[in-house]
């Protein structure tokens, strides 16, 4: 047996078989995740590099474990978004652990978190104070949302009745130096417009350009190759090189 | 086109995956006229019951030369420590022979059958 050549052949058949696996089991964020999710992503790993790497075992029982794990997450997936139920019972559902400034212990107990937890959940969401909070959700990713009582919350525009603009997205124009022309078509501007700008900003070939964007005001964001910046900003303490 | 081709590659590619993880039960069988491992052990133990031992060592280099193809053909599929018992069973056969001890030579050949039969199940 050819070692060598054998671990190659299970890295491909585990790489691929995962790519192709996640890529069917959605786009979920790993912050989105549940606990299980979290748990159930980290088995579906563990069982591809088992795949991979384990040569006593024949790769087709790795690889069916890893489809079994992989059809059921799927399962799970359909059954929670089609039954509200059933969803509620798989996933959990989010626990106010807050109200109007009281901590409601019970339902902290419920959730397993600890009051340390709590309180640091709620300074990473730049609340010192309790009694500032109207409601505190932790949700079912493990993270907690706050609402502050209306007298601590930032005066908006609405509130001084300041006009404001809808704004657009930024679109992407030119990368690398080519020039994205289905973009350009979506922003209602073509090539000549797009010449005259650069020729504004002196630059007279669009290889020079690294990255440009149409900003949502219009104007043309331009990012050359060329920085021209001086060591001013450089972090490093040592020559290097390192 | 493009829709089309983003659901083949990919059934394609599991459907080769599959295919090459379940293929040693097929690539254990004779491919050519080297790689007859079975019908050379199967000769072997004949030749030991007519205690014919000059035929048995000339089959027994074959036995060896055949077992080498097949282990390169069926590894993908088979478990590492399934190989290296046969390994071990194909050598203890050689080393009977090479003593011309018909018992232990038996006794190995048909260890080695019950092996055979697991091979890549």
């Amino acid at each position: 047996m050819n070692e060598t050549v054998v671990v190659i052949v299970r890295v491909i058949i585990s790489f691929f078989t995962l790519l192709i696996f996640t890529r069917l089991l959605g786009k979920q964020e790993v912050g989105q995740l549940t606990f299980f999710d979290y748990i159930n992503g980290i088995t579906i790993g563990s069982i591809a590099a088992t795949l991979a790497t384990d040569l006593s075992a024949k790769a087709w029982a790795h690889w069916l474990g890893l489809v079994g794990y992989a059809l059921l997450t799927g399962l799970l997936q359909y059954i929670t978004i089609k039954n509200r139920y059933l969803g509620k019972v798989l996933d959990g559902e989010p626990t106010v652990v807050i109200e109007d400034g009281k901590i409601l212990e019970t339902n902290l107990g419920k959730m397993r978190i600890k009051m340390s937890e709590l309180m640091t959940l709620l300074r990473s969401q730049q609340i010192f104070d309790i009694t500032q909070v109207e409601y505190a959700v932790f949700e079912i990713n493990g993270e907690l949302s706050v609402k502050q009582k209306p007298e601590y919350l930032p005066v908006t525009r609405k509130d001084l009745q300041i006009p404001t603009k809808t704004g657009r997205l930024a679109t992407e124009i030119i990368q690398d130096g080519i020039v994205l022309e289905q973009n350009l078509t979506q922003r209602h501007k073509d090539r000549e417009w797009l010449q005259q700008q650069l020729q504004a900003k002196q630059i007279n070939d669009v290889k020079q350009i690294s990255y440009a964007l149409i900003l949502p005001d219009d104007s043309l964001y331009i990012d050359t190759f060329k920085d021209n910046i001086g060591k001013e900003t450089e972090m490093g303490d040592y020559d290097g090189p390192y | 086109m493009k829709k089309f081709l983003l659901y083949f590659i990919p059934l394609l590619t599991l459907a080769i995956f599959i295919a090459v993880m379940n293929s040693g039960a097929f690539l254990k069988q004779p491919l050519g006229n080297d790689d007859r491992l079975y019908e050379s052990i199967q000769h072997i133990e004949a030749g030991v019951k007519n205690k014919d031992w000059s035929e048995v060592k000339a089959e027994a280099a074959t036995m060896e030369k055949a077992w080498d193809k097949i282990v390169r053909r069926i590894q993908f599929s088979v478990e590492k420590e399934q190989l290296l018992e046969i390994d071990g069973t194909i050598a203890r056969i050689r080393g009977g022979v090479e003593a011309e001890d018909d018992q232990s030579v038996l006794e190995e050949i048909y260890y080695y059958y019950g092996q055979w039969e697991q091979l890549a199940r």
